[in-house]
Order: C-alpha cells, then sequence, then structure tokens
C-alpha cells in the first residue's frame, strides 16, 4: 500500500470514529465500547504469616460472564457460583451462591452422612477490590482462602458480528489437581417472561415482567376483556422463579418455579393460593404449558392452561 | 354437604367389599355428586402415592447384599484348627527357629521405626488433603481491597 | 448354605427397592431409608429365612422396617442430612436430567403430603397404595385389627385430600365425618 493509501485508509478510520461517537447511545456501538472483564482465582494457603499461592487461574469474558469454582475432596465438597454484572463501567454486583458438603460420619451401616450448607450474598466491589472465599471460615492457623480480583482488560466484549467473545478460562492449578475445578459462561441474566392464561385455547389474560435470573418476581394476568369480572376483581399472578436448569452449563433451558394465586384486594385479606412450587423446566423461545383445569375452582368452566413464554432480554 | 356413606367409599376402591355391597355402593356413587367426587380425589391420591418412584442406588445396593451374605465373624477364640500331625509338626519347629532367630535382637537393640510429620513420599501422594483447614466451621465470603488480597 | 443364600438373594432382589421405597417416604429421607431396608434385610439373614413360612418373608420385613423406623423417628436428628433432593444436585449427571428432575418434584410433592399424616396412617395408606397389601397383610404388618386398618386409611386418604384441595385453593371440604 502506497503512503497515499494508508493516509487515506487512517482519514477513513478517523471518520469512522468520529461518525462512531456521535452515535454513541446505540446499542451496537455501546456494546463495542463494552470491554472484556477478567477475574483472576488464585487459592492460597497461609501458615504461620505466609503465604502459598496453591493455584493461579484466570476467567476472562463479557460483561455478565459467570463463572463457578467447585472444590472437592474425599470429605468435603464445596460449589461457589458467581453471577456478576457490571455497573456503570466501573464497578460489579456479583451473586454468590455457596453450596458446600460435609462429610460428618457414617452410618451404623456404612452409608455417608452428611452436613451441608447454603449461602446466598450479594456482593458490590470496584476494580480496586477483590473478593476473598474462606471454604472453611477462619478457624486454624492453617487457612485456605480463594481471591477474586476483577479487572478490565482492553479486550472488545463483542466480536464485529456483533456476537460476544465467548469466555476463556486458563488455570495452573498444579498443586491442586484433582481437588479444584472452574467453569465459566456468559448466559443472560435477565429474561423477559409472558405469561398467559388461556381458556379453551384462547388466550384471556397475560402478564409481562422482565425477571432477573434466580430473583423471584410477580407477575401479574390482566384480563384481556375488561369486562370480565372474574378475573379483574382479583387478577390471578405467579410469583415466578428462573433458574439454569444445569448449573455446569450455558444451554437454553431454564428451571421455571412458581405459586399461582389471586391476588388480594387493596386494603384487604391476603392472596388465595391456587397452587404452590410447581416447577418445570422450559426451553428459551418456546412456550410451556400448565394444564390447570382441576386445580383453579373457582373460574368460569372450559379447560384452563397456564402459559410461560421466556426470552433473554436485550441488553 | 356430606354423605355418611363416603367411608364406604374407601373400602370399595379398595376392594374390600362384598360383591353385592360394592354394587349397591357403585349405584349409590353414581348418583351421589359427594361420594362420587370423594372417589375421584381418592384414585387421584392413589395415582399420585403409586407413581413415586425409587431407584436405588445401585452401589449402596450391591454393597448392602454383600455385607449381609458376608458370613458372620466368628470370635477368634471360637475357631477351631484341623491340621495334620506333620504340617504341625513343621509349623512349630518354624515357630521356634523364627523365636530363636528374633528373640536376641528384640533384646538387643529395640528401635521402632519412627514416622517423619513432613516425609515427601507421604506428601507426594496424589491429591492435595483440604481436611487440615477443615474445622467445621461455615464458608464465608466478603470484599477487601486488593492490595490486601493477591501479591 | 448356598440355597439358602440363593433364597435369600431372590427376596432381597425382590422386595428391596420397595422396602427402600416405603422406607424413604415413611421417612422423607434417603440415606436413612438405604440403612433401615439394610437392617431389615440382615436380621432377615441371621433370623433365617427358612424359619418363615413362604410368602410371609415380605410381610415379615415390612414390619421389622417400619419398628426400625419408627425407632429412627424417635431418635431426634442432632445435625441435618443430606436429603433425597440434594443427592440429586450433587450426584451424577443422568442421562434423562429433565426427566428426573420432574420425577424428583413429583417425589417431593407425594412426601410433602404425606409428612402431614401421623405415621401409622402413613405406613397403612403406602402399604395400601404402593404395595398393594390387603387390609388383612397390613393389619398383619402393623399388629392391629382390620378395623384400625380401614379407619385408618380412610382417615389418611381424608386428611390428605383436605390438604390437596387446600394446596389447590379450592373451597370443597369433605363431606363426612
Amino acid at each position: 500500500m502506497s503512503a497515499c493509501g494508508k493516509t487515506l485508509a487512517a482519514l477513513l478510520l478517523l471518520l469512522a470514529l468520529i461518525i462512531n461517537a456521535g452515535d454513541g447511545h446505540t446499542t451496537a456501538s455501546a456494546k463495542a465500547d463494552l470491554k472484556r472483564i477478567q477475574f483472576q482465582i488464585v487459592t492460597v494457603e497461609t501458615r504461620g504469616g505466609q503465604r502459598h499461592v496453591l493455584s493461579n487461574a484466570t476467567v476472562e469474558g463479557p460483561p455478565g460472564t459467570d463463572f463457578q469454582i467447585n472444590l472437592e475432596s474425599e470429605r468435603f465438597k464445596m460449589d461457589a457460583r458467581f453471577l456478576t454484572d457490571l455497573v456503570n463501567n466501573d464497578a460489579l454486583q456479583v451473586r454468590a451462591k455457596l453450596q458446600t458438603r460435609r462429610l460428618y460420619g457414617r452410618s451404623a451401616n456404612d452409608l455417608p452422612l452428611y452436613e451441608e450448607d447454603a449461602q446466598s450474598h450479594t456482593l458490590r466491589l470496584s476494580f480496586e477490590e477483590a473478593i476473598i472465599l474462606l471454604p472453611f471460615g477462619r478457624a486454624g492457623d492453617d487457612r485456605f482462602s480463594i481471591e477474586i480480583t476483577p479487572a478490565l482488560t482492553n479486550q472488545p466484549a463483542y466480536l464485529a458480528t456483533g456476537e460476544v467473545t465467548p469466555p476463556a478460562i486458563q488455570i495452573d492449578d498444579r498443586q491442586l489437581r484433582g481437588v479444584i475445578s472452574i467453569q465459566a459462561q456468559a448466559a443472560p441474566h435477565e429474561y423477559d417472561a409472558q405469561v398467559s392464561l388461556l381458556r379453551d385455547g384462547r388466550e384471556v389474560a397475560r402478564g409481562n415482567a422482565r425477571l432477573m435470573r434466580e430473583e423471584a418476581g410477580e407477575v401479574v394476568l390482566r384480563p384481556l376483556d375488561p369486562t370480565s369480572a372474574e378475573l379483574t376483581d382479583r387478577p390471578l399472578a405467579v410469583n415466578l422463579t428462573l433458574a439454569p436448569f444445569a448449573q455446569d452449563c450455558a444451554a437454553d433451558r431454564l428451571k421455571v418455579s412458581f405459586d399461582l394465586y389471586r391476588v388480594g384486594k387493596p386494603g384487604a385479606d391476603q392472596r388465595a393460593m391456587i397452587a404452590t412450587d410447581w416447577q418445570g423446566v422450559a426451553r428459551a423461545g418456546a412456550d410451556l404449558r400448565y394444564d390447570l383445569s382441576n386445580d383453579a375452582a373457582g373460574l368460569a368452566a372450559g379447560k384452563l392452561e397456564l402459559k410461560f413464554n421466556l426470552k433473554p432480554a436485550d441488553r | 354437604m356430606s354423605c355418611n356413606l363416603t367411608e364406604k367409599v374407601s373400602l370399595w376402591i379398595d376392594g374390600e367389599l362384598a360383591a353385592d355391597e360394592a354394587e349397591r355402593l357403585a349405584q349409590h356413587v353414581a348418583a351421589c355428586p359427594v361420594c362420587s367426587s370423594a372417589r375421584a380425589d381418592f384414585l387421584r391420591l392413589r395415582r399420585q402415592v403409586k407413581a413415586y418412584e425409587f431407584t436405588p442406588d445401585l452401589e449402596a445396593r450391591q454393597r448392602a447384599l454383600a455385607q449381609i451374605l458376608k458370613p458372620a465373624p466368628v470370635p477368634l477364640w471360637r475357631r477351631r484348627l484341623a491340621v495334620p500331625v506333620p504340617v504341625f509338626a513343621v509349623i512349630v519347629l518354624m515357630i521356634a527357629v523364627a523365636v530363636w532367630a528374633i528373640f536376641p535382637r528384640l533384646v538387643a537393640k529395640p528401635s521402632p521405626a519412627v514416622l517423619q510429620p513432613n516425609d515427601p513420599a507421604r506428601a507426594s501422594q496424589n491429591h492435595f488433603d483440604l481436611s487440615r483447614f477443615d474445622h467445621g466451621e461455615r464458608a464465608e465470603i466478603y470484599t477487601a481491597p486488593r492490595q490486601a488480597a493477591t501479591r | 448354605m448356598a440355597s439358602h443364600n440363593e433364597a435369600f438373594t431372590s427376596v432381597f432382589d425382590a422386595v428391596y427397592a420397595n422396602l427402600c421405597r416405603f422406607l424413604e417416604c415413611l421417612l422423607g429421607e434417603r440415606a436413612t431409608a438405604q440403612d433401615i431396608a439394610q437392617e431389615s434385610f440382615l436380621r432377615l439373614h441371621r433370623f433365617g429365612l427358612y424359619r418363615l413360612p413362604p410368602d410371609e418373608a415380605r410381610f415379615w420385613l415390612f414390619r421389622v422396617a417400619r419398628n426400625l423406623a419408627l425407632n429412627e423417628m424417635q431418635k431426634q436428628q442432632t445435625r441435618s442430612r443430606l436429603s433425597a433432593e440434594a443427592a440429586v444436585a450433587f450426584g451424577d449427571q443422568t442421562p434423562d436430567p429433565e426427566g428426573a428432575f420432574l420425577r424428583a418434584e413429583s417425589n417431593r410433592l407425594v412426601r410433602d403430603l404425606l409428612g402431614h399424616l401421623p405415621e401409622r396412617q402413613r405406613t397403612a395408606l403406602l402399604l395400601r397404595e404402593q404395595e398393594e397389601m390387603s387390609y388383612r397383610e397390613i393389619a398383619r404388618v402393623l399388629g392391629i385389627s382390620e378395623g384400625n386398618v380401614k379407619t385408618d386409611i380412610f382417615r389418611a386418604r381424608r386428611l390428605l385430600r383436605e390438604r390437596w384441595h387446600e394446596l389447590h385453593g379450592t373451597a370443597a371440604k369433605l363431606c363426612e365425618r
């Protein structure tokens, strides 16, 4: 390429950048600005004030990358899940879910007996901070900790095609091989849920809500025909929670849990439960139906169904 | 609304009524909405309870059977030995030789084997041992300035 | 001895899974259920299968297992134990995770419902619905009269029905007291 050609190319690039900057509110350019996030995950043994690094790993992916750290030894098992969200480009919100299981003995007939614990925490941290996880708490002189330090990288979070760059993991676990494992995925955190009540296959009420994964949200079903008194006075509602079906894969299957009830009258009685803790597995974008004919008594006759449609929300 | 024949419905669906009584009850249930609804509910509960699925843990099952069939241990002091006389004589002789060979050493210098706490041969066993950190405490998580954390 | 063991193994194969299911529904907990099932079979083996009349072993096992389960219920558990669901969650991937999940849900509903019944009613109902025992056979397992079995099963059904309707928000009430 000649010098003239190079100058022209540079000018065109500059022009493109200026145009892009002027159009900075579009989703595409906002996406282009997003950088990948890196989490450095270091396991440390501290003995007599001395730190010994046992393993060192990095997880790198677009904002919203989730990761799991699993520890497994003969008597102890920990599944720690981290759902991360970038807030205002300078802070992180991390929802941490810890599950531990400890073998505490064997029964008279040699079957294992376990003690288990589950914790859920929401942490907010800047890029100047780190998360410290102590799987065994603080007791003892010899302490085992996992330190998770986030950083913004210079790598773009999205490819030129608009797709996210998939998460990448590097791990040096020479001393903890077979004990620690790390997985990461970039799965949607927010879903647009549409819930419909069908009578004989025809939609009679509907509700929409945007739901955060693994957090319960209420969806009230408003009648499509406002003259329908039975659904207007005390509308039906579902309290809905979505969770990934399998923790270690980013597949599009979701575990759906919900309660169905009639909303209480304003200032009066409580909600009237119709179904409690119903569960199912839905595929994102596909309909999931429940037959209510035997359960939603009090509604006029006909075959009643509840239909769910769940789609990942646009970020 | 109530009907004093509902308990009979429970017997009926279990096949515990005599044929003529079952027939009379069937006619009653056909006409009585209370009993007919009870019958439908009882049968629905039956389906639900019956559908309870138990897939046995195969490993536990195998182990259970193996442990049960394992011959019951006979206490040592009740065991009997039957050995032909020449074999018995050889054994006695061998024991005598062994005692003669070992006894002077035992008397001379007792040197118990010492296991080094940090024996490298033991440390290099394939899995990192997490149990020394475990004092039964709950896991903990918090944020800290990064300088205090890494490096 | 070999033929004794063969006879015993065939009883074990025929009854073990059902006994575990019965105990899991009774206690709501898998590890203990398997434990007690194993203990019941061990007792049968020590007692001697040959000493029981033919076809009696199944009733004998359910009787012993129920008594062991009663002892277990009386012992206050000091530490939490692994629940059946947790075992599924922590366990290996099953070939059909979706189906396994739905089955686990249905199982949980049954355990929740049964958890509302007094023990004897729960046992009687389980023996009737899952094991398809007659009232006479249930009476032998529980050591009570057939009249009591009849009342227990009816009361269990009535209570579960009410609980069921309560869960599903209908106003239907049971008819007979």
